[in-house]
Parts: structure tokens; C-alpha cells; sequence
């Protein structure tokens, strides 16, 4: 499990690799001299392949440790912010999104401060909806679109 | 001349001038913030400006990123925390300065530095690139080809990882980069049926998530409560004014570290600093005092970074090759406004690259007015909680991402890009060579496929010419550069 953990970053690189191998099978390959469409990826996928691999290798011999150890209580409260975004933003309106996603951020912190929290969340929607959609002219509401 | 006289014009038009200033200050603001890098903060910005001219939308993007040099030293000197990674030498003696009372001295002497190194940069670059232009505009698919290959590899290289690494990333993006309808046959690649996915992953996506999203979840946890910077108003700064003859030399010496480096891929503004304080040290008597508050270790360094930064947009802007992820943003930036880098940029588009140079000197102007005057609030701001800028990022990346085709699709590929930029870090991955990769290496495999077509598949076509001869005997020496200085250190310590 340890050699595992400090082989991870190696081996991600050599499975990003082989998903995009998988992927250009189905692409004509084409010859050398006349290239095709898949050609180009799937030489860059066995170029990352035996790349993460090497780097897994000389990491695991080395007992290299990982430069950092992953915080999943971040990573959780900011990729679901983020998530919230993508599901919500359009059907919910700018103003109920913001406010979950900013209380699902201030969840990441040991210390937990609902009234401040609460007052970014408010003005940043408006923040937001004033650039984005009142500026720009994104196709976005501020209030839950009801009519649909 | 005349192109840079009708470039002030251009520059100095009402709109570009506006968005010049709000590049500049909002590149301020985000240098003086340490943990929000220029990065970032352009790629952030980088929807708000679809609906800009492409003249307009390069001036203000380009403003925050040398923008942010001038702020960062300023959280440097007073807090002792580098506002971006390019100004962390200035920390050396800047802070010692301010502690001991001269933080006036301090910040002055970066400012003005800055603006005299940003000043030579600008007039490197209005010398160099004509040359370089005229010299690559007889450039055909092979010669691209070689320099496009020698931007990868130096991209590759980037120093304090390892080459493996570094190649890993490089192709990882250049896969990323392949998403997409294939130019050629015109058959779709990785499209998995989702029909937003033809166009290609947008690179606005890939850059918020890969240096964006993981700076947050990094950050988010660690910042409880913000120090206290060193006080210090406008009147020490101007007081200050007849203590700078002394860095003249320093500022000269700083700003040709600087230029000299900046152009080189990999290297960029950090490298510049770094070697700039080193050669000051090394041209001094007394090398001791360094490290204990001398204005000459905070003028060559802030001079080395700002001329770095902008002597690093001749080969992008010239022969459209970015040698740091900034710069490849900018590149990104161009494309998406229908202008297609390389040499036949500066004349097809004079406008663009003239009024850009001119709005680089115009943008040192505005920078260096709005900071020794308004010291006082920037400080002000170094003090204000980290923790507000989380959620203000977050749904900036968030909205501004929607805004690209407006759809969510592009706000999961952020959360995708996030979560692996974030993976990547913590192993010690750095994103800058993956970016680099995805956005050369489209371009790569289209002049590499375009000579093969001219050629009639014959590969000693792509080393036919002296310049691509020469460009890849280059390429060849960055790849066998690390191997070299490994083998030189082992040599050297034979006994451990």
C-alpha cells in the first residue's frame, strides 16, 4: 500500500495514458508517410504510458514520499461547490447557487462563521449577476426560473 | 517608428486605454494577494473579454500579468510573504528593510526598478522582434515544425522536476490538446458522442482548473488568520526619492538578466530573479550584507522579473511560441478571437502587435502612478482575510466558464481538470508543461502532418534547412542539458 501511495502520481500518468490508447483504436492509424487521425495519439499514448510507468518505478525504488498529502476535506467541499454550480446555476438562478456553493465552502475551514458567510454569499451573487448577466448578457437568472 | 508612433495611437485610444488601466490594476490587486498567482487570474478573465476587440482583450490580459509583478513585491517587502512566485527573492532583503523602518525606501526602490526594467524589456522587444519576424516569415511546416518541437521540450524541461516528469505532463496535455474534429480528415477524436466535445476541450476550462482549482484546495484550509504587514504611507516613499542613485547600476544589470531570459522558453520572470540576485551578490565586495536590507538586492531582482516579463512576449507574439504557461493563455486568447499566432502575426495584424507593445510602456506608467501614491491602501489590502477571496474565485471560475458556450458541460470539465491538477500537485506534477503541451501540440501535429504531405512522406524533408538543422541541434541540447548538469553534480560529489 505504501509502494502504492508513492507511486500513485506514475501510474496516473500511465492510466490517463491508456484510457486515451483505448479511445484511438477505433481511429484510422494511417502508415508513417501518410498519417491518419490516429497516428499522432497513439503514439503519445504509449509515450505517456512508459513515461508513468518509469516515473512509478523510480518513485517506488527511491521511496520517493508525495510533495503533498492530499486534504480530502478541501478537495470534497470545493469540487462540490463547483458541482453545485454546474447542476444548479441554470434551474435554481444565480442568487440560491452562490449562497449554497459559499456555505459549502466555508464548510472546508476548522472555523465556521454562518453570518459572514451568509453576507458573501448574498453579495457575491449580485456581484455576479451584475457582470455576468446584466454586463455581459449571459443567459442566466438571478431568481429560481419558475416558468419552466 | 512610425509602426510604434500609430501603436501609441492604437494604445491610446479611449477603450484600450480603459481596459489597459483595468488590466494593470486588477494584475495589482492579484500580485499584492499573495496565493493568487497572474495564472489564474487571467484565465479567470479570460471570458470577460470574448466581447472585447482582440487589440483590447490582449492589452488588458497582458496588463494584469505584468500587473501582478509590480504588486508582488509589495506583499514581499511588508509581509514577508511573496505576492507571486517572481518576486519571493524579493523577500530577502525587502522585508529586513521594511523592518527596519525603510519600508518606504523598500517599496520605492521596487517600484522604480520595476519601471525601468519593465521599460528596457519593452525596448528590447520593440528592437528584437522586427529581426526575429523578418528572419522566420520564410519559415515553412518543416522550420515550424522544429521550433514548435524546441517550445515542447523547453516546455518539458522546466527546472526542479525532472525531465520525466516533465515529459509526462507534456504529453498528457499534448492528449488533452487532440480532443476534438481532427483538422485533417475532419474526423471527430475522443468526442464520446458528447457533441461539445467536438470543438476540442476549451482551453479556458484547462487553465482555470489546472491553476486555479488546485490553489483553492490548497489554500482553502491553511489560512486562518491573515499577519500583520509593516505600516508605511505615501509620504516615506516620495522622502525616499534622493536615496535611489545608488541602484542604478543594480536596476541596468537586473533588467539584462531579465531581458536575456525572459524571451527563453522555460525560463521566464522567477528564473530572472533568482539569477539576477545571484549576480548582484557576486558583483559586490561585501556579499555578507546581502540578506540583511540592501536596496540593491530589491532593485535587481524587481528589474530582472519586470523586463522578463515583458521580453517574454517576443516569441510569443513573434513566432508564436509561448515559453510560459501565461504566455500560452495569451496565445489561447488570440486563437479564440479568429488570430492565428506566428510570424505572420506582427504584419498582418500591426495594429494589434504595435498598440500592445505601446500599451506596455503606457501600463508601466499607470502602475507605477497608481502604487507609490496609493501605497497606503495596497497595504491595506495585504491585510485584508484570505479567506474572502475563496468563494470570489470559485464563482468567478464557475459563472465565467458557463460563459463560453454557455453551458455547464464546461464547469464539469473545470471540476475534472480541478480535481486532476490538485491529484498532480500533490505528487509533485507541476501543470505548467501539461498546459504548454495542450497548446502547442495541436499545432505541432499539424505542420509535423503538413510538411509529410508537401514532402510526399519523406522525412529528411523536416531537417532539409539550415534553420531547422539548427533549431533542432537546440532542442537536442535542452534534452541533454539536464542529463549533463546530473552527471556533472555526481561527478562532483563522488564521496556521498
Amino acid at each position: 500500500m505504501k509502494t502504492l501511495k508513492d507511486a500513485g502520481g506514475g501510474l496516473l500518468i500511465a492510466a490517463i495514458g491508456l484510457l486515451f490508447l483505448l479511445g484511438a483504436r477505433e481511429m484510422p492509424v494511417g502508415s508513417l508517410r501518410n498519417m491518419g487521425p490516429g497516428m499522432v495519439p497513439t503514439a503519445l499514448s504509449v509515450v505517456a504510458i512508459f513515461a508513468g510507468l518509469a516515473i512509478a518505478a523510480l518513485e517506488a525504488l527511491r521511496n520517493a514520499k508525495a510533495a503533498m498529502t492530499l486534504d480530502l476535506r478541501a478537495l470534497v467541499c470545493v469540487g462540490g461547490a463547483i458541482a453545485l454550480y454546474a447542476v444548479l446555476m441554470e434551474s435554481a438562478g444565480l442568487l440560491a447557487t452562490t449562497v449554497i456553493a459559499v456555505f459549502l465552502l466555508a464548510a472546508a475551514p476548522q472555523r465556521f462563521r454562518p453570518v459572514e458567510t451568509l453576507l458573501v454569499g448574498v453579495g457575491l451573487s449580485v456581484f455576479t449577476w451584475a457582470v455576468f448577466v446584466k454586463g455581459l448578457g449571459m443567459p442566466l437568472s438571478f431568481l429560481p426560473d419558475l416558468s419552466s | 517608428m512610425t509602426e510604434l508612433i500609430s501603436g501609441f495611437a492604437t494604445a491610446l485610444h479611449p477603450i484600450n486605454l480603459i481596459y489597459c488601466l483595468a488590466g494593470v490594476v486588477l494584475g495589482n490587486i492579484v500580485g499584492v494577494l499573495p496565493g493568487i498567482g497572474a495564472i489564474a487570474a487571467i484565465s479567470i478573465l479570460l471570458p470577460l473579454t470574448f466581447n472585447l476587440e482582440p487589440t483590447t482583450a490582449v492589452i488588458m490580459l497582458a496588463g494584469v500579468y505584468y500587473g501582478a509583478e509590480y504588486g508582488g513585491s509589495i506583499a514581499s517587502i511588508l509581509l514577508n510573504l511573496p505576492g507571486t512566485a517572481s518576486n519571493a527573492i524579493t523577500t530577502l532583503d525587502g522585508y529586513p528593510l521594511a523592518r527596519r523602518g525603510e519600508a518606504g525606501l523598500a517599496l520605492l526602490t521596487a517600484q522604480v526598478s520595476s519601471f525601468a526594467g519593465g521599460t528596457l524589456g519593452i525596448v528590447a522587444m520593440v528592437v528584437f522582434s522586427p529581426l526575429i519576424v523578418s528572419f522566420s516569415l520564410s519559415f515553412g511546416p518543416a522550420e515550424y515544425f522544429a521550433t514548435l518541437l524546441l517550445g515542447l521540450v523547453a516546455g518539458a524541461s522546466v527546472i526542479g522536476c525532472g525531465p520525466l516528469k516533465g515529459i509526462a505532463m507534456v504529453s498528457i496535455g499534448m492528449l488533452f490538446g487532440t480532443v476534438g474534429l481532427d483538422l485533417n480528415s475532419g474526423l471527430p477524436r475522443y468526442d464520446l458522442g458528447i457533441p461539445n466535445l467536438l470543438d476540442g476541450l476549451s482551453i479556458v476550462a484547462v487553465a482555470m482548473g489546472l491553476f486555479g482549482i488546485p490553489e483553492v484546495i490548497a489554500n482553502i484550509r491553511a489560512c486562518q488568520s491573515a499577519e500583520k504587514p509593516i505600516a508605511v504611507n505615501a509620504r516615506a516613499m516620495f522622502s525616499a526619492f534622493r536615496k535611489l542613485g545608488v541602484i542604478i547600476p543594480s536596476v541596468f544589470r537586473g533588467a539584462a538578466v531579465g531581458g536575456t531570459l525572459g524571451p527563453l522558453p522555460g525560463a521566464g520572470p522567477t528564473i530572472a530573479s533568482f539569477l539576477a540576485y545571484s549576480l548582484e551578490r557576486s558583483t559586490t565586495r561585501n556579499p555578507e550584507e546581502f540578506g540583511t536590507g540592501r536596496i540593491n538586492g530589491v532593485a535587481a531582482p524587481e528589474a530582472a522579473n519586470n523586463a522578463a516579463a515583458q521580453t517574454a512576449f517576443i516569441p510569443t507574439m513573434t513566432l508564436g511560441i509561448p515559453g510560459t504557461p501565461t504566455m500560452a493563455i495569451i496565445l489561447g486568447a488570440l486563437m479564440i478571437h479568429g488570430i492565428s499566432p506566428g510570424p505572420q502575426l506582427v504584419g498582418e495584424h500591426p495594429d494589434l502587435f504595435w498598440g500592445l507593445v505601446a500599451s506596455f510602456w503606457l501600463g508601466n506608467v499607470f502602475l507605477i502612478m497608481l502604487n507609490v501614491p496609493l501605497i497606503g491602501f495596497w497595504a491595506k489590502l495585504v491585510s485584508v482575510p484570505r479567506r474572502f477571496f475563496f468563494p470570489v474565485i470559485i464563482a468567478l471560475v464557475c459563472t465565467g466558464v458557463f460563459g463560453v458556450s454557455n453551458s455547464s458541460f464546461d464547469i464539469w470539465l473545470v471540476l475534472g481538470m480541478g480535481g486532476l491538477g490538485y491529484i498532480f500537485r500533490c505528487y509533485g506534477f507541476p501543470p505548467a508543461p501539461l498546459l504548454i503541451g495542450f497548446v502547442l501540440g495541436p499545432m505541432v501535429e499539424e505542420y509535423l502532418r503538413r510538411a509529410l504531405m508537401i514532402s510526399g512522406g519523406d522525412y529528411t524533408y523536416l531537417v532539409s534547412s539550415p534553420t531547422s538543422i539548427t533549431i533542432h541541434c537546440l532542442t537536442a541540447a535542452l534534452l541533454a542539458w539536464p542529463c549533463l548538469r546530473a552527471a556533472k553534480t555526481r561527478l562532483a560529489q563522488p564521496a556521498s
